[in-house]
C-alpha cells in the first residue's frame, strides 16, 4: 500500500530515483545525492519515504550490521495508486 | 500605548501551539510575530528617505549593545527607536543583549543596576535580567525591591536565560506565568541540553492555560537567525515551537568587532548572504537554491528590487527574509485555527510542507 508524499520529499526521491533506480544503495550513497542535506533531513525524508510504502530497507547481505535502501518503482507506485481509486469507486 | 491583555484564543493539543490574542490599547494581534530588531529599523530608516512602505510588523525591539571597548551599555539609539515605534503605533520593548559568557557572570547587584538604567529613562517596559543561578526566593526580594522605584506607568519585565540553573527554573518561570503579562527569554543552542529542557518546561506551562484565559506573552529575544545543526532551520520557527509568541533573534554588533572580520562581513557578496528558502523552510545559500529549485533565488529576487528602494542587497535580503518567514509564521496560525474542526491540519503542515520544518520537528519530539 502506498500513501501520497510531501512535495519536498517527492523532490528528494526523484533525486535519488535518477541515481539509483531501483538499486541497492547505502545511507551514505544517498548522502552523496542528498548533498545540502543534513542527517536529520535524510533521517526524515527516509522516514516518510518508508511509512508511505515508496522505500525499502533491508539489512545487507555483505554486513548484516548495515542497512541498504531500494526505492519502489514509480510505474509501480502510479499503477497500486490507480488500483487504490478503481477499488474506491467500484 | 498599553497592553491590555493577552487572552489564548485556540489551543492545537496535537503539535502544543497555542494561538494568542494580544489587545493594546491601539490594536489586537494574533501571536507568532517578528519584531522589527536594530537591523530592520536601520532597513525601515533607509525606505523612509525614499518614502517607501516599511514593515508591518507590530513590535518593535532594541537590542542594547554592550559596548566592548567603553564597558558599558550603549543607549544611544532610544529616543529615536521609541518615536519611530510609536509614529508606527508598535509595541516597543528595549533589553540588554548579552552573550553566554555575560549571562554567566551576570550578578543580583549587576542586574539591579542594569534594571535601574533602564527604569531611569521612562519606559514603560523594564527588562530585569535574571541571574542564572538565581533561585525564587531571591527573586521575590529582588522583584519587590525593583518594583518599589517603578512609577505607576513602568511594567517591570523579568528575562530569563534558556540556560537558567535547572532547578531554579521552573518554579520562578511558573511564577512569573501566572503573574506577569509579559516575560522574556533569550534564547540559546538548542543543542544545549539545559535550554532545551528549560525551554520544554516553557512548552509545557504554555500549554497549561485554558482558552479565553489571559496568558502571558513570551518574548523569544537573542535567538539564532537559524539552527544550524538542525537543517538551518528558521531560529523564528524552532523557538515559535516552544511558544515563543515575539520573535527577535540576535543582533550583530559590528562595532564590536575586530576590523578583518567586519571587512569579511562587509565584503559579503548576495550570493554568500543565508537567504530563508520558504519552500524549505529554512537558510540557504544561492547554489543550494540552484540545487533544489532550479533557481538561484537571491539574484532572482535581487533583480525585482529597484535601487530607489532604498536598501543595499544585503538588507534587501534581510528584508525579504523577514516578510517571507512572518507569512509562514501567519499560514502556521491559520492552520492552527483550522485544527478546531481538522485536528491533523497543523501538524500536517509543520510535517509535510517544508523539509527543514519537518526534520526540525522530528528531531526535536525525538529528543523530548
Amino acid at each position: 500500500m502506498v500513501n501520497a508524499i510531501p512535495k519536498w520529499v517527492w523532490n528528494r526521491y526523484a533525486l535519488l530515483w535518477k541515481k539509483f533506480k531501483d538499486k541497492q544503495f547505502t545511507y551514505q550513497e544517498a548522502e552523496k545525492v542528498l548533498k545540502y542535506d543534513d542527517k536529520s533531513a535524510i533521517s526524515v525524508t527516509f522516514m516518510e519515504l518508508r511509512k508511505s510504502g515508496w522505500l525499502n530497507v533491508e539489512l545487507s547481505q555483505e554486513d548484516a550490521r548495515k542497512r541498504v535502501y531500494t526505492l519502489s518503482n514509480p510505474t509501480k507506485i502510479i499503477e497500486e495508486v490507480e488500483n487504490v481509486i478503481k477499488k474506491g469507486n467500484s | 500605548m498599553l497592553l491590555k491583555r493577552v487572552t489564548v484564543e485556540h489551543i492545537d493539543n496535537r503539535t502544543g501551539f497555542v494561538l494568542k490574542k494580544i489587545v493594546t490599547s491601539e490594536w489586537e494581534q494574533l501571536n507568532r510575530k517578528l519584531a522589527v530588531n536594530n537591523s530592520l529599523f536601520s532597513c525601515e530608516l533607509a525606505r523612509l528617505r525614499f518614502e517607501k512602505p516599511i514593515l508591518k510588523s507590530p513590535f518593535q525591539i532594541q537590542h542594547i549593545r554592550y559596548d566592548i571597548k567603553g564597558q558599558a551599555w550603549d543607549f544611544n539609539g532610544i529616543p529615536i527607536n521609541k518615536t519611530h515605534a510609536n509614529k508606527q503605533n508598535r509595541f516597543y520593548f528595549v533589553f540588554q543583549q548579552r552573550s553566554e559568557e555575560m549571562w554567566d557572570i551576570l550578578t543580583w547587584a549587576e542586574a539591579e543596576n542594569n534594571f535601574q538604567d533602564i527604569a531611569t529613562r521612562g519606559l514603560p517596559f523594564v527588562p530585569y535580567s535574571i541571574p542564572l543561578k538565581g533561585a525564587i526566593d531571591d527573586w521575590k526580594a529582588r522583584k519587590e525591591d525593583a518594583e518599589s522605584i517603578l512609577n505607576k506607568s513602568q511594567t517591570l519585565i523579568p528575562i530569563f536565560c534558556s540556560k537558567h540553573k535547572r532547578e531554579y527554573f521552573e518554579p520562578m518561570f511558573a511564577q512569573e506565568f501566572r503573574n506577569s503579562k509579559l516575560i522574556g527569554i533569550q534564547c540559546y543552542s538548542l543543542n544545549d541540553p539545559l535550554s532545551l529542557l528549560n525551554l520544554t518546561k516553557v512548552k509545557i506551562l504554555n500549554l497549561s492555560t485554558t482558552i479565553g484565559q489571559e496568558s502571558p506573552l513570551i518574548l523569544g529575544l537573542n535567538h539564532g537567525r537559524m539552527i544550524s545543526s538542525i537543517s538551518n532551520v528558521s531560529g523564528a520557527f524552532a523557538y515559535a515551537c516552544f511558544g515563543c509568541d515575539i520573535l527577535s533573534e540576535r543582533q550583530t554588533f559590528l562595532e564590536n568587532m575586530p576590523p578583518d572580520v567586519v571587512k569579511k562581513i562587509v565584503e559579503k557578496k548576495p550570493d554568500d548572504v543565508y537567504r530563508y528558502d520558504t519552500t524549505e523552510g529554512g537558510f540557504n545559500f544561492s547554489e543550494e537554491q540552484e540545487f533544489w529549485n532550479g533557481i538561484n533565488m537571491t539574484r532572482a529576487f535581487l533583480e525585482n528590487v529597484s535601487l530607489n528602494e532604498g536598501l543595499t542587497p544585503f538588507q534587501a535580503i534581510q528584508w525579504a527574509n523577514f516578510n517571507n518567514q512572518q507569512e509562514d509564521l501567519g499560514l502556521l496560525n491559520e492552520k492552527i485555527l483550522k485544527t478546531r474542526d481538522l485536528p491533523n491540519s497543523a501538524i500536517d503542515f509543520v510535517r509535510t510542507e517544508k523539509s527543514r520544518w519537518a526534520s526540525f520537528w522530528q528531531k526535536i519530539n525525538a529528543t523530548g
